[in-house]
């Protein structure tokens, strides 16, 4: 999608210290993001971490509590109702009528978007094509599969050909195929031009992104490409190695290892244990120590740090600093550990 | 993907209201109303139920009226008159129970027990064996609402006329049930005293008050959910994302409300002509033309409540908690003249109270435009206010 001239040098997201408070809680804390157009931006973050508020406040739909955010070259507090003729926003909850037909849901918001006459008509059954809604048209929305719900609120995020979507947890109710397909159409959408903002619980989907986000307690951590950010300092650190433990059993095993002095962190990742030690202990050491541990080991090898592993070191660091932070005030000048290095 | 620059998107003009928000809104509002039967049969049929019921309560269909009875005669032919009473389905006396004075007769009826008493005076008997004159019966009845006194007042006046006519013709022809007197044509006069409000003046109050009423809650009702309910199962939220207009959004809402409500308003318009039979002296189209008016106050207010209300659940006790205090400062039943002014001053800012006067005034005094104009200005001005409110109160909302 080519772009106009004027707006074609602005990113397509831009926040600046933005700031959402609900009464006392801080649901989104000194935010300051930057999106190019064309990227596909994973927003990662456990529950409640202020996700859905981001995208809310993007879309015009809640106000900041301070700070600025600029979508498609606009501010949000001027102007949303031409922002939210250019943008498309998938909520995280089902919001579409239950009561009316897919067809009918269709229509009425092509209608609010102002997609009508033959074009119009030609790019509704282009998008209802894309997505594949076409043989459920005359089903009402209630009697809709939450896979399907899913894809019928994309089709009416898409209708009016936006420059920018929000898409709230998309894939969550979906099927492995049907998350496979919507990643294809993401990309092809992204390859066309549009800029996608996904918020998602799964890592591969975040692998797949341009750029990610991870936000934590309403702040966001760390931001940037995923190789990138497998490189943060506090996460890979020059001092230790990262090996991947194939053992059994798994859960006491855990708690062997954990008991070793010098090990500094193990989790379970699946059928595996992750545990990181200082550089100085080599493979083979460690091999011995697991031994007389008494752990039947199957198999180790040094790996890369996953970005489930980043997400994790530094979900870690923050509860303790958080931790830090209540028992003594005074520290507060400490900075929160985070991989900011890499905010774009 | 097609081509097309941001700048061909922006809206082109920014008006208040366009057509076709208005339109998209209005359509989808009336395939999802259409879609739910249950629904448009509830709306169109509650307040006409409403009404008959309400009515009927008050005014219509009495029956089992309770008596108390002085019987100072107890010869035959008072007893004969008793049985007249008996053989009504509406009136119902315990026979064992009767009482000797009028002082205890009022009280009975003072206490509520009883809504009517009869007094036979002594001597009763007598005077219709002599055949001639006239003979008084008392009749005290319960003024207290004023319909029901009213109904009473005339079925014991019928009930004794009627005897007294059975009573001359089964004497003409012989077989009379007071054998030994041969012809009497003696006269029973009924004498009627209403207890508490003598001029029985709330007849024709109630039911207009009643439809004006039942009509405002409805609309308020049914206008606060159509936005709570979007709000309620999230929709809003998508809609919001949209571009549509905020005054788009909130008339093509409110307009398939007023159809309907509209379309209420002269059901139970009928309902009080044919069913009531309560004639409107003035003019019908004029009495219309201000429902209308009314309704889209009614509207308004409604769409007030639910630019505030999270739940539909919230929007009914908000609806309650604001339309019970206002039935009794509207004039709905209390006059207006004897309250405090700090009472006035919210029972003047209640459109109840204007269309309560224009309906009143126009179905019992035959009241038009040059008497009510004021009263319509008021209301037209009322509802403006009140939806610009909502349209504003909307905005700062999502914002
Ligand atoms: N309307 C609201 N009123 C009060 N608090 C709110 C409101 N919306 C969100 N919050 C709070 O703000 C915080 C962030 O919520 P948000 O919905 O943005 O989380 P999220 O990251 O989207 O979580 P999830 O992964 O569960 O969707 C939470 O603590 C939530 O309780
Ligand atoms: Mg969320």
């Amino acid at each position: 999608m080519p772009l106009a001239a004027t707006n074609d040098m602005q990113p397509a997201i831009m926040t600046e210290n933005l700031v959402r408070r609900f009464g006392e809680n801080i649901a989104v804390n000194n935010l300051n993001l930057t999106i190019s157009r064309g990227e596909i931006f994973g927003f990662l973050g456990p529950n409640g971490s202020g996700k859905s508020t981001t995208i809310k406040m993007l879309c015009g739909l809640l106000s900041p509590t301070s700070g600025q955010a600029r979508v498609a070259g606009i501010d949000v507090n001027k102007d949303p109702e031409y922002i939210r003729s250019k943008i498309g926003y998938m909520p995280q909850k089902f919001s579409l009528y239950e009561d009316l037909t897919v067809t009918e849901n269709i229509e009425f918001y092509s209608k609010l978007y102002g997609v009508t006459g033959h074009a119009g008509n030609i790019r509704k059954k282009e998008v209802i094509e894309l997505v594949g809604v076409g043989k459920y048209h005359k089903h009402l929305g209630r009697e809709l599969s939450g896979g399907w719900k899913q894809r019928l609120a994309l089709c009416c995020a898409l209708v009016h050909n936006p420059e920018i979507i929000f898409l709230d947890e998309p894939t969550a109710s979906m099927d492995p195929v049907a998350r496979r397909e919507l990643w294809d159409l993401l990309f092809s959408l992204a390859s066309s031009g549009v800029t996608l903002f996904v918020t998602t619980h799964y890592m591969d989907e975040a692998e797949r992104c341009s750029s990610v986000g991870y936000i934590y307690n309403s702040r966001l951590i760390v931001s940037g490409g995923p190789d990138e950010l497998k490189q943060v300092r506090e996460v890979v650190g020059q001092d230790n190695q990262r090996y991947e433990i194939a053992c059994r059993p798994l859960v006491a095993s855990f708690n062997i290892i954990k008991a070793i002095e010098y090990v500094e962190d193990v989790t379970i990742f699946g059928q595996a244990l992750h545990v990181v030690v200082p550089a100085h202990i080599n493979e083979h050491q460690l091999r011995h120590d697991l031994h007389s541990a008494g752990i039947a080991l199957q198999s180790i090898r040094p790996i890369e740090p996953s970005l489930e592993d980043v997400f994790v070191t530094l979900t870690k660091a923050n509860i303790k600093y958080d931790e830090e932070m209540r028992q003594n005030r005074l520290s507060s000048l400490r900075p929160a550990p985070s991989g900011v290095a890499h905010v774009r | 993907m097609s081509d097309s620059s941001p700048q061909e998107k922006k809206p082109a003009s920014r008006a208040l209201l366009t057509f076709s928000g208005i339109y998209s809104i209005f359509r989808k509002e009336l395939i999802q109303l259409l879609r739910d039967p249950f629904l448009v049969a509830f709306i169109v049929t509650l307040p006409i139920i409403q009404l008959v019921v309400t009515g009927l309560a008050i005014s219509k269909d009495l029956k089992h009226i309770e008596m108390i009875v002085c019987n100072q005669d107890k010869k035959n032919a008072s007893i004969e008159l008793l049985k007249a009473f008996d053989n009504s389905t509406f009136f119902e006396i315990d026979h064992n129970n009767y009482v000797d004075s009028d002082e205890e007769l009022n009280r009975g009826i003072r206490k509520g027990k009883f809504r009517v008493g009869l007094t036979i005076p002594p001597g009763y008997s007598e005077q219709i064996l002599s055949g001639k004159g006239h003979t008084n019966v008392n009749i005290t009845i319960d003024g207290t609402h004023a319909n029901i006194a009213k109904t009473i007042k005339g079925m014991a006046i019928a009930i004794i006329e009627n005897h007294t006519h059975e009573q001359m013709k089964a004497s003409a022809l012989g077989h009379t049930a007071l054998p030994l007197i041969g012809l009497s044509s003696t006269i029973v006069q009924p004498n009627t005293k209403i207890l508490y409000n003598p001029e029985l003046k709330a007849s024709w109050f109630l039911i207009p008050g009643i439809l004006a009423i039942i009509m405002h809650m409805m609309t308020i009702l049914f206008t606060s959910f159509a936005i709570v309910r979007e709000r309620e199962t999230g929709t809003l939220e998508q809609l919001m994302a949209t571009p549509i207009r905020v005054a788009d959004l909130m008339v093509g809402k409110v307009i398939p409300y007023a159809v309907i409500g509209f379309l209420d308003m002269v059901l139970t318009l009928g309902v009080m002509i044919w069913f009531f039979e309560i004639n409107i002296s003035g003019s019908f189209w004029f009495l219309c033309f201000t429902s209308i008016v009314f309704i889209v106050t009614s509207l308004a207010i409604g769409l007030l409540i639910s630019t505030t209300c999270r739940s539909q659940v919230q929007a009914v006790q908000l609806t309650l908690g604001l339309l019970l205090p206002s039935l009794l400062i509207s004039g709905f039943v209390f006059p207006l003249e004897p309250m405090p002014w700090f009472v006035k001053i919210f029972s003047y800012c209640l459109p109840l109270t204007y269309y309560l006067d224009i309906i009143r005034g126009v179905v019992i005094k035959g009241n038009g435009l040059s008497e009510l104009w004021q009263h319509m200005l008021i209301l037209t001005f009322l509802s403006s206010l009140l939806l610009g409110a909502s349209i504003f109160r909307f905005k700062k909302q999502i914002a």
